[in-house]
């Protein structure tokens, strides 16, 4: 861009909390972009559903009516089946197995969603971590999967994830999340399946007794520009916002790892038994996900589902 | 300007009312069913998808019948003005503005509702394509220009605006 | 100017939902709104679960009123208020206290309470204007009395117990209801004729009533009274949440309407088109004032008016004054629960560094925004009582101020008085 040209203001919106882990690097992202352009992009951020849900959000890229966002394509499943490919349960059970498999940038995963996004014009710019999916509940601990059976679990509208519980035996409860916590309290549903942060921060534990840490889905945000927006950008600037967005990417994992910890020590100081799986239940589980696999290849491409299963198989676990 | 306007108008607003109505029911009898549906763990997809469905036709082409019957919201400051001019003068520009806005809307409905045809977004529960309530948003705004225009040419003749208010109340 | 155009257009008596969005499309170039997103929002905002407890409520009362529930209801209280003057009023209050108890809305609330006790207030001698006054203002009650939508948001938001934050609310809502009983026994000496309520003739005469007429009246009442046992205990026992209680009690409605042969077929149509006119104006408020929302997040408005807010230094007093001013200012032109998600993370990390307690702070910041929806030009309340009770802006007025006056002090006691919020910590 010529010297001295006023600058490009652009808007950058999401679903997280204020100050949580994705929107500091939101911020953080606005602010080095500002710096390393030298002013010629500026990027004011709208954290906390402000202007739109994840739906609208990447309606809003889609159409170019929004410039940035950091969005959860897992929730993007109406638009493209393909964008909560990675809601595919079990795919990972460890931090470690993330990394390998969600954050290859030539694995199957990043490579679906970006060309996903792509076809409905959004240019993806990085992938940040959301959180681990886990099952809180009202009733008794879950520690195996026979302790799924009847109860009324509230899922959010993933194949994968819905499938999954019901295979597993439970009642799979379709519910909006601004519900949900009434819901708990006076027992509509008996429990839920978001990770520590969600249920810390959305307050879900005070209505719940059980924790299990079944880490039955990884979810993984994107940080997405809108394709009208980076056609307006020349060579140099794309290269800083991508170097900038996989910067803040990186340390937002880092520092989402380390609150996680922490989240699920408070849920635990909230009087909710948290637990883990035994090596058993895990398996039995992955059973149970192993047939969802299989069921929803028509859904996301049997290459693609084999492709998976080859890199997970890799781990050597 | 004479019989046949309100006749079609007529017939525009009983279409537009049986419209509402069906989306009425829809909401009342998914809604409960969607509570059946979950205290008896029916093996059936979430049907109340359909009530956040007939919101749109509820909420844009009942603004239509809200024209019609002139039962819009609005400040009655005007209203209660003694120069019959001045009430004359304000129901001309708001007719005015009225066929503006809802001529803006029937366009942008428009937009919408090519882009969700484009997109073929759909809802998570039922799989309901996002281009149907899109559809009654645009369908909506058209009606309620037509009721814009008919409006204006009342004014604009001097004749007195519909008061329905009381046809309806009865 | 933004504003000023906005009233101009308003007091042309052109539409609110219109007259908002024109405002925001003669100016979206101006502030880089795309005309994409002017379509989707309002498209985007009605397509909401939680909405549809509005036009359920609004059809919930078209049915029981022509149903006749509505008459077997006041039936009952008046054997049990007959010692009362003016009883209706104190009815609409605490049926709107028990509505509150139900749903988390107060827009609901309005809905529900104005097309049922509304409708015999006024064939009991209330004027259209004081009967809508009344119903907008109890409509409050809606989210001061736990569970409360903008109380979950402030909550999930700002980080503090749900729980807590309902515990807190108890004390406010239960004054709330005190000071507009209050304010009801003195204004209906002014506005019944004689001070006294005109009974229905074919209303049993209360005094007369001894334990022998009152079992034939209740048992009469039975289907009507049978609904907020329903509604209530379905809610409370996980049965249906409580905007699903909004259509269980449509059905509950129109199988006693129809089994009791209560309405034809052109009634039931006739019902329909009622509830659909009333939904629809109100929704259309909701969908196209969203536009106006968006613009001023865009515009960080309510940003700028929080920095001059919270630059008050020095003492907690002052600044929640100030806090209390702003949120005025803000209510009058935003929907609540967008100001509440707003509002709450921008005002509450400052009132923390004051030693204020966030629990506290926020009981006190979701009634100031709730009293937003009784002040125009985006009253929502006033709105949906005028569509409810048939009556005119400006006939509600003058009765609107007493009851802003008594929220007013209400929310006074909450923000300097701590300790009736507080108390929760007790527990
Ligand atoms: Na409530
Ligand atoms: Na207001």
């Amino acid at each position: 861009a010529p010297a001295g040209a006023a600058p490009m203001k652009l808007r950058l919106g999401h679903v997280f909390a204020i100050n949580s882990p994705v929107d500091q690097a939101s911020q953080d992202f606005a602010r080095l972009v500002k710096e390393r352009t030298q002013g010629e992009v500026e990027i004011t951020v709208f954290p906390n559903s402000q202007i739109g849900g994840d739906e609208s959000l990447a309606r809003d890229l889609s159409r170019g009516s929004l410039d940035l966002a950091f969005i959860n394509p897992g929730s993007l499943s109406g638009l493209d089946p393909l964008l909560d490919i990675h809601y595919l349960p079990y795919i990972v059970t460890s931090f470690d197995e993330a990394d390998k498999i969600f954050y290859n940038p030539n694995g199957i995963l990043q490579k679906t969603l970006r060309e996903t996004l792509t076809k409905h014009r959004m240019q993806t710019l990085g992938f940040f971590e959301l959180e681990f999916r886990a099952v809180t509940n009202s009733k008794h601990a879950v520690e195996k999967q026979a302790d799924l059976r009847g109860l009324k679990l509230r899922v959010p509208g993933s194949a994968g994830i819905r499938d999954f519980f019901i295979a597993a035996g439970a009642q799979a409860v379709a519910m909006p999340f601004p519900e949900l916590f009434t819901a708990l309290q006076q027992g509509t549903v008996d429990g839920q399946d978001n990770g520590a942060s969600i249920t810390h921060n959305s307050r879900l534990f005070e209505a719940q007794k059980f924790m299990t840490e079944t880490n039955h889905v990884y979810a993984m945000g994107a940080i997405a520009a809108s394709q009208r927006t980076w056609g307006k950008f020349d060579d140099a600037q794309r290269k800083i916002l991508q170097d900038t967005a996989n910067e803040v990417a990186a340390n937002e994992i880092a520092v989402n790892r380390k609150l996680n910890a922490e989240y699920m020590g408070k849920i635990a100081a909230g009087g909710v038994k948290v637990s883990k799986l035994s090596p058993e239940a895990l398996a039995e589980f992955r059973k149970v996900a192993d047939g969802v696999w299989t069921k929803l290849e028509p859904v996301y491409g049997k290459d693609r589902v084999e492709a998976l299963r080859k890199e997970v198989k890799a781990l050597g676990r | 300007m004479a019989g046949w306007t309100a006749a079609f108008e007529k017939r525009l607003y009983s279409i537009e009312n049986f419209v509402c109505s069906i989306s009425l029911l829809v909401m009342l009898f998914t809604v409960a069913f969607g509570v059946c549906i979950r205290f008896f763990d029916l093996p059936v997809a979430n049907v109340a998808e359909w009530a956040i469905v007939a919101m749109s036709p509820l909420t844009f082409v009942g603004s239509a019948m809200c024209s019609r019957m002139q039962m819009h919201i609005s400040v009655d400051f005007i209203e209660q003005a003694r120069s019959v001019l001045l009430r004359r003068a304000a129901h001309l520009v708001v007719a005015i503005l009225m066929l503006a806005f809802s001529v803006i809307y029937a366009w942008l409905g428009w937009s919408l509702f090519d882009d969700a045809m484009l997109s073929n977004e759909r809802m998570l529960d039922m799989g309901t394509p996002l281009y149907i309530p899109a559809f009654f948003f645009f369908a909506g705004m058209v009606f309620m220009a037509m009721h814009g225009l008919f409006d204006l040419a009342r004014s604009v003749c001097f004749k007195r605006p519909l008061s329905c208010a009381a046809e309806v109340a009865q | 100017m933004i504003v000023s155009s906005l009233l101009l257009l308003l007091v042309l008596g052109v539409p609110i939902a219109a007259a908002f969005a024109l405002v925001i499309i003669a100016n979206a170039d101006a502030w880089n709104i795309d005309p994409f997103s002017l379509a989707a929002m309002p498209f985007d905002t009605v397509s909401n679960f939680s909405l549809l407890a509005i036009p359920l409520f609004l059809l919930v009362g078209e049915l029981m009123n022509r149903g006749g529930l509505v008459r077997q209801l006041t039936s009952v209280c008046d054997l049990f208020m007959s010692r009362i003057r003016a009883p209706m009023g104190h009815i609409m209050v605490l049926a709107s206290g028990l509505m509150g108890a139900i749903t988390g809305s107060s827009v609901a609330t309005v809905a529900a309470i104005g097309g049922t006790v509304g409708v015999e207030m006024r064939q009991r001698g209330y004027s259209k204007g004081y009967t809508a006054a009344l119903n907008a203002a109890s409509g409050l009650l809606g989210v001061l009395i736990p569970p409360s939508i903008p109380l979950i948001l402030y909550g999930a938001i700002v980080g503090v117990s749900i729980t807590n934050l309902f515990i807190a609310s108890i004390v406010p809502g239960i004054l709330t209801i005190i000071v507009f009983m209050l304010i009801h026994s003195v204004l209906s000496k002014r506005v019944l004729p004689g001070g006294q309520e005109v009974m229905a003739e074919s209303a049993p005469s209360p005094k007369s009533a001894g334990p022998v007429r009152k079992l034939p009246v209740l048992m009469r009442a039975l289907p009507a009274l049978m609904l907020p046992v329903l509604v209530l205990g379905g809610i409370y026992s996980g049965v249906f949440t409580a905007t699903e209680a909004a259509a269980i009690a449509g059905i509950y409605a129109l199988a006693v309407t129809i089994l009791s042969r209560q309405a034809s077929t052109g009634d039931l149509k006739k019902i329909l088109e009622h509830a659909a006119l009333a939904s629809a104006a109100i929704l259309a408020i909701i969908a196209f004032t969203s536009i106006f929302n968006r613009a001023m997040i865009l515009e960080q408005v309510p940003q700028s008016i929080t920095e001059i807010a919270t630059s008050f230094t020095g003492s907690p007093i002052l600044f929640l004054l100030a806090v209390n001013v702003a949120l005025l200012l803000v209510g009058m032109f935003m929907e609540t629960n967008a100001a509440t998600l707003l509002m709450g993370p921008l005002l509450a990390p400052a009132a923390i560094n004051y030693g204020i307690d966030p629990v506290h702070f926020g009981v006190m910041l979701v009634t100031n925004i709730e009293i937003g929806l009784l002040t125009p030009p985006l009253a929502a309340n006033l709105y949906v009582a005028q569509r409810t009770n048939e009556a005119r802006l400006t006939e509600m007025f003058g009765y609107v101020m007493w009851f802003l006056g008594g929220s007013l002090i209400v929310l006074g006691l909450i923000t300097f008085v701590p300790a009736l919020t507080t108390w929760y910590q007790l527990l």
